[in-house]
């Protein structure tokens, strides 16, 4: 290459040369800075070719013709009534803990027997070895919520607990494990209205018990409380220590300390209730029960969808058997849909669909939106198609029974699964 | 100069981005490019015999050899549609390539010429109406994409007047179809699904040029046949927010062009061209197999441009201005039903100085599409392109 100073072509008259030769050419390259003019003509050009350009076109129907047969999509709808196609339905008992739950049930009647739990594990210092007891109570507000006839005598008993329990894992399966005075540590008999309150008295030694438990650290644990149990007198709902603060169950303690009185409330509380009873299998019938509980399952076979389908939209109609199903409780009219995601512990998938009822068809609850949408698209795409899970609504809190017709009943009473899908092209 | 090239490039990039085809795109590899520049086009896109110092002829590398110095050329277009089957219009911008030529070697004329440009386009946009259960929905078929190809090559004259030219084409593109079908309600999920198929090959450019006539200049390129890899994935969009991608795999035949040209210079001011081309598309195979519907496709085309004031040495800008005149008939590829289209254009542009060596080109066509198929209508078409050439001398010397 040749050695001196170079530049690329400007403003004067210059010497080209080749990368593969020496010889000089005249390129005539010269610019004219006078020439400006038609640099702004192609900058107005591009401008304007740069507006025209900016439009879109909207999609239009011309042409349509032109797409092949085999190319063309729609959409289709499945039908597991209209074609027939398989189901299965069964219940399961659900071991589930109510520490949660803002209403406890204590009583016998219709083949369920409900017993409560509930301690106080602090009280105010200063009083654990002094004063005088003169009176304790466990005051507990009720509900209008009952089995059997409200207006019956109803006898409550207050045992005292001598084993340790925990409102978030006690279970019916600990049940056996769990030790209580025979005696009663206090009774409370007779018959009171649906929103009303009844006092519990319960034995002085056993509150100073909780007294001195409360004032050393290593002791707090062993406050076990009292469990409830009504043998007379059907089931009764009261508000529970999750309830606001104005209901929830509440333990008094009157004490004389060097001629004065005090009242002392029991602090850090913690309540949970049970429910025992035999579990429905009603033919043809998916029966879901409060307070139990009692879960439904439901399965489709979905062969019939082409597989890797995309689907767009899936609807879940249940029909309501209103003879088997009862609203002692608030006998709520909706059910929860999961999807399961384990077919030996029924687990639930974390998000579930409320039901609504179809306003046309009173007695049809319908349960739809993008986790039905999904859960479906997961089983058209050939993933673990474990069914749906059926709760009944304020299952933690309602001992009431919501009865579903089965896979095997009527036809037209049948669980129902519409989906609507796209054809792949 | 530089601020003009960079504000051209960034306005063509822009254009680009348009779409507004027709169905018939759909088809095969799409609408073919003619592949020619804005100064070919306005002399009704003839160009196998034309030689020029500033213009790089696209279709026959032989003519490169007429380039003395760097050339830097890109170019873009805008298309005007309207379907007599329809209310709407389609429109476009695109860019339609951008290309160099360098001179390496002078006593043979040797250059080095390389060049990135669209080879078809699939543009496409339609809708259809359905329910279900009294669900009203909308489908949308939409394509997009096409293929490009690079190039590099040489050219040279090995012989008074004889000029040759060799060019490898790389092929390249993507060509996407997209199904939506959505539902008014707006609240059930949408179907989304798009068939990828990605292309990709080789095939060479060559090209003859001889002068040696009075006046006369003679042309033929030949562009080889080419088989492409074509890869194509099938995705579906689920509500579950994954998708499912299915593949295969298969050809892409591109078929022999054969492109045949002559040019006189008629005066000193006029200069006359025609031009053909044929490329045979009825055993190409289109992926699995040969697609139904392609067949032959050739041109016809004559055009002539004028230097009104070539030898006005007063009018330094109007002596360099060319006016051009056009006409071409040509027969696209596709045939839908075995009813063949054929499209007529006039073309008409000008050639202007920006200043020194570089120049830009404008043309304007105008033509119908016009088939016996009740399908497909008549369509008439107007385009507008616009090109650049930019001269560079390279390795000056500063004058004392």
């Amino acid at each position: 290459m040749l050695s001196g100073e170079f530049s690329l072509a400007g403003d004067r008259r210059d010497t080209v040369f080749y990368p593969f030769t020496f010889a000089g050419q005249d390129s005539g390259s010269i610019v004219n800075n006078k020439e400006r003019p038609h640099v702004r003509i192609v900058t107005v050009l591009a401008a304007l070719l740069l507006f025209l350009t900016a439009c879109q076109n909207d999609p239009d129907p011309t042409g349509i013709g032109l797409i092949p047969d085999t190319d063309i999509i729609g959409a289709l709808d499945f039908d597991s009534q209209r074609d027939s196609s398989a189901s299965r339905s069964a219940v399961y008992p659900f071991e589930m803990t109510h520490g949660t739950a803002d209403i406890i049930s204590v009583g016998e009647a219709e083949g369920y027997t409900s017993r409560a739990l509930m301690r106080w594990i602090y009280f105010p210092a200063g009083y654990a070895a002094g004063g005088r007891i003169v009176s304790a109570t466990i005051r507990l507000h009720s509900l209008p919520y009952h089995l059997g006839d409200a207006s019956a005598p109803f006898r409550l008993e207050a045992r005292e607990i001598t084993s340790f329990w925990n409102s978030y894992t006690f279970t019916n399966t600990d049940w056996a494990d769990l030790k209580y005075e025979a005696t009663p540590a206090g009774i409370f008999e007779g018959t009171f209205g649906d929103n009303d309150s009844i006092d519990i008295p319960i034995d002085s030694a056993l509150v100073r018990t909780w007294l001195i438990n409360s004032s050393v650290d290593s002791n707090i644990t062993k406050n076990y409380g009292v469990m409830l149990q009504a043998p007379t007198g059907g089931v009764r709902s009261f508000y529970s220590l999750d309830a606001s603060s104005l209901v929830r169950p509440q333990l008094t303690v009157i004490i004389e300390l060097d001629g004065v009185l005090d009242t002392l409330a029991g602090e850090s509380a913690d309540d949970t209730y049970l429910v025992t009873g035999a579990m429905r299998e009603d033919a043809q019938r998916i029966v879901l029960q409060g307070g139990t509980s009692v879960r439904g399952k439901l399965y489709f076979d979905l062969s019939a969808i082409p597989p890797a389908s995309i689907v767009n939209f899936a609807q879940l109609y249940l029909t309501k058997d209103p003879d088997l199903s009862t609203a002692n409780y608030r006998g709520a009219d909706t059910v929860l849909v999961y999807e399961s995601v384990d077919s030996t512990d029924n687990v639930l998938n974390s998000s579930g669909v409320f039901s609504r009822e179809v306003e046309s068809s009173p007695g049809v609850y319908i349960a739809d939106g993008i986790l039905i949408t999904r859960a479906v698209q997961k089983w058209v795409n050939h993933k673990d198609n474990y069914g749906f899970i059926l709760v009944a609504m304020n299952e933690n809190t309602d001992l009431d029974r919501l009865a579903l017709y089965g896979a095997d009943a009527p036809e037209d009473k049948r669980p129902r699964l519409v989906v609507t899908y796209t054809t792949k092209p | 100069m530089k601020k003009l090239i960079i504000a051209f490039l960034l306005l063509t990039s822009i254009a680009g981005a348009q779409n507004g085809g027709t169905v018939e795109s759909r088809y095969g590899i799409g609408e073919l490019d003619l592949m020619v520049t804005a100064r070919q086009r306005g002399m009704g896109s003839t160009a196998a015999g034309l030689q020029s110092a500033t213009d790089i002829n696209t279709i026959n590398p032989a003519a490169w050899s007429s380039i003395q110095e760097l050339r830097l050329q890109g170019g873009m277009s805008l298309e005007y549609i309207t379907i007599s089957r329809s209310s709407d219009v389609a429109k476009s911008g695109a860019i339609k390539g951008f290309g160099f030529v360098f001179p390496l070697e002078e006593s043979m004329k040797l250059r080095l010429g390389s060049a990135i440009m669209p080879v078809s386009r699939s543009d496409y946009a339609t809708v259809s109406r359905g329910s279900i259960n009294d669900e009203a929905y909308t489908i949308s078929y939409e394509g997009a994409g096409g293929l490009s190809l690079f190039r590099a090559g040489l050219s040279a004259e090995p012989l008074p007047h004889v000029k040759i030219g060799a060019a490898y084409n790389y092929y390249f593109g993507n060509i996407d179809q997209n199904w939506e079908l959505r539902f008014d309600n707006g609240s059930w999920f949408t179907s989304r699904q798009t068939r990828a198929t990605s292309h990709n090959g080789s095939g060479f450019l060559l090209g003859l040029l001889y002068d040696g006539m009075k006046h006369l200049s003679i042309g033929a390129s030949l562009q080889t046949a080419a088989q492409l890899n074509a890869s194509r994935n099938l995705v579906l969009e689920y509500s579950t927010q994954d998708s499912t991608l299915t593949g295969a795999s298969g050809k892409q035949d591109l078929p022999m062009a054969i492109d045949i040209g002559i040019a006189w210079e008629m005066t000193d001011e006029l200069l006359i061209a025609a031009d053909y081309r044929r490329q045979d598309w009825t055993e190409a195979i289109m992926f699995d197999g040969k697609q139904t519907g392609q067949g032959e496709a050739y041109k016809f085309a004559v055009g002539a441009e004028w230097y009104p004031y070539k030898n006005d040495l007063d009018a330094r800008t109007l002596s360099r201005t060319a006016f051009r005149l056009g006409f071409y008939m040509q027969q696209p590829y596709l045939a839908f039903e075995n009813y063949k289209a054929t499209e007529y254009f006039i073309t008409a542009g000008a050639g202007f100085p920006i200043f020194g060596n570089n120049r830009g080109d404008i043309a304007l066509e105008y033509g119908s599409r016009s088939s016996d198929s009740p399908l497909l209508g008549t369509q008439n078409i107007m385009r507008a392109s616009f090109s650049v050439t930019v001269g560079e001398s390279w390795f000056i010397r500063k004058t004392e």
